[in-house]
């Protein structure tokens, strides 16, 4: 098992879905981890499921505000001196459809998740890493990723695609940085709520 | 089971997309692996990774033939996990000045 002794690691969006696997790998990897959600009742819900009260913590933050984002990594840095890895993977797919037949609403409120959203977190966090030339953030990428239609969930797709661009200009803008950038596609993914024996 | 990205509301608009989903459960079965799965590849790449950039893809080209095999052998066995679930269905959007 690789280990991440005592790293200290935020994961946005982490109290369900892949953020919380990412939360319970990390768990088991020896790091201390940070996970966020959107209210305290899925974040003490979270919490309770990983039972390892010394080595988490839980707080509040919709990564589509700025300063709650920012506050988050103060907090941290209050709680535990710095941190090691940030992770944005807070986002969501808000429905299948065509482009034609979705309202163009869905695809800002997407956007404001999952690009925005990210945008925050990499501010927050590459505020913390640049001074010490130390530090790994990872953008969670998705279907549309890599620019192949993403159809039914084209909007979706868009919005990653955004964070694949996102994502490798960062890495040139700090080359040499000594901060290390991780793109991570983690395929599809499904979770075993509602399912039976075949 | 259901894909982690549509947690939130499993919702299907328009009839185009009805149609393509209409297998989504056997695409699920095949293509869709549960999320500890790529978590615990994320935190392999997180703890042995020291290049500055790096993008990394859990899909591999060879992951759906890998999937149908998977598929084939639980049907055999009888090992496998059907997924149950609820798409909701509606309406597609139709901008209200468009007549």
């Amino acid at each position: 098992m690789p280990t991440l002794q005592d790293r200290i690691i935020i994961i946005t969006g982490s109290t369900r879905g892949f953020g919380y696997a990412i939360a319970q790998a990390c768990l088991a990897a020896g790091a201390v981890v940070v996970i966020t959600g959107r209210s305290q009742e899925a974040i003490d819900r979270a919490l309770s499921g990983l039972q390892e009260p010394d080595r988490t913590a839980g707080f509040i933050v919709d990564v589509q505000d700025e300063a709650q984002v920012h506050h988050l990594a103060e907090l941290v840095i209050q709680r535990y001196g710095h941190f090691d890895n940030w992770i944005n993977n807070a986002g969501y797919s808000s429905a299948a459809g065509m482009i034609l037949d979705m309202n163009p609403r869905e695809a800002l409120e997407m956007f404001m998740a999952n690009d925005l959203g990210a945008l925050h977190g990499t501010q927050a966090a590459m505020q913390h890493f640049l001074p010490r030339q130390a530090g790994m953030l990872v953008n969670i990428y998705g279907n549309g990723s890599f620019l192949k239609p993403a159809t039914p969930t084209a909007l979706y797709g868009t919005t990653k695609a955004w964070l694949t661009s996102f994502t490798r200009s960062l890495a040139k803008e700090n080359k040499g940085s000594g901060v290390q950038i991780l793109g991570f596609s983690p395929g599809m993914m499904t979770t075993f709520w509602g399912s039976v024996r075949v | 089971m259901m894909t982690t990205d549509m947690l939130t509301s499993p919702r299907v608009v328009g009839e185009k997309a009805q149609a393509q989903l209409k297998n989504f459960g056997f695409v699920l079965r095949f293509l869709g692996q549960p999320a500890e799965i790529p978590a615990r590849q994320l935190v392999k790449m997180m703890a042995s990774q020291h290049r500055e950039f790096v993008e990394y893809r859990v899909f591999k080209p060879w992951s759906p033939l890998f999937g149908l095999l998977r598929v084939a052998w639980e049907n055999l066995t009888h090992t496998g996990l059907r997924p149950e679930f609820e798409l909701k269905f509606e309406e597609a959007y139709r901008p209200e000045h468009v007549k």
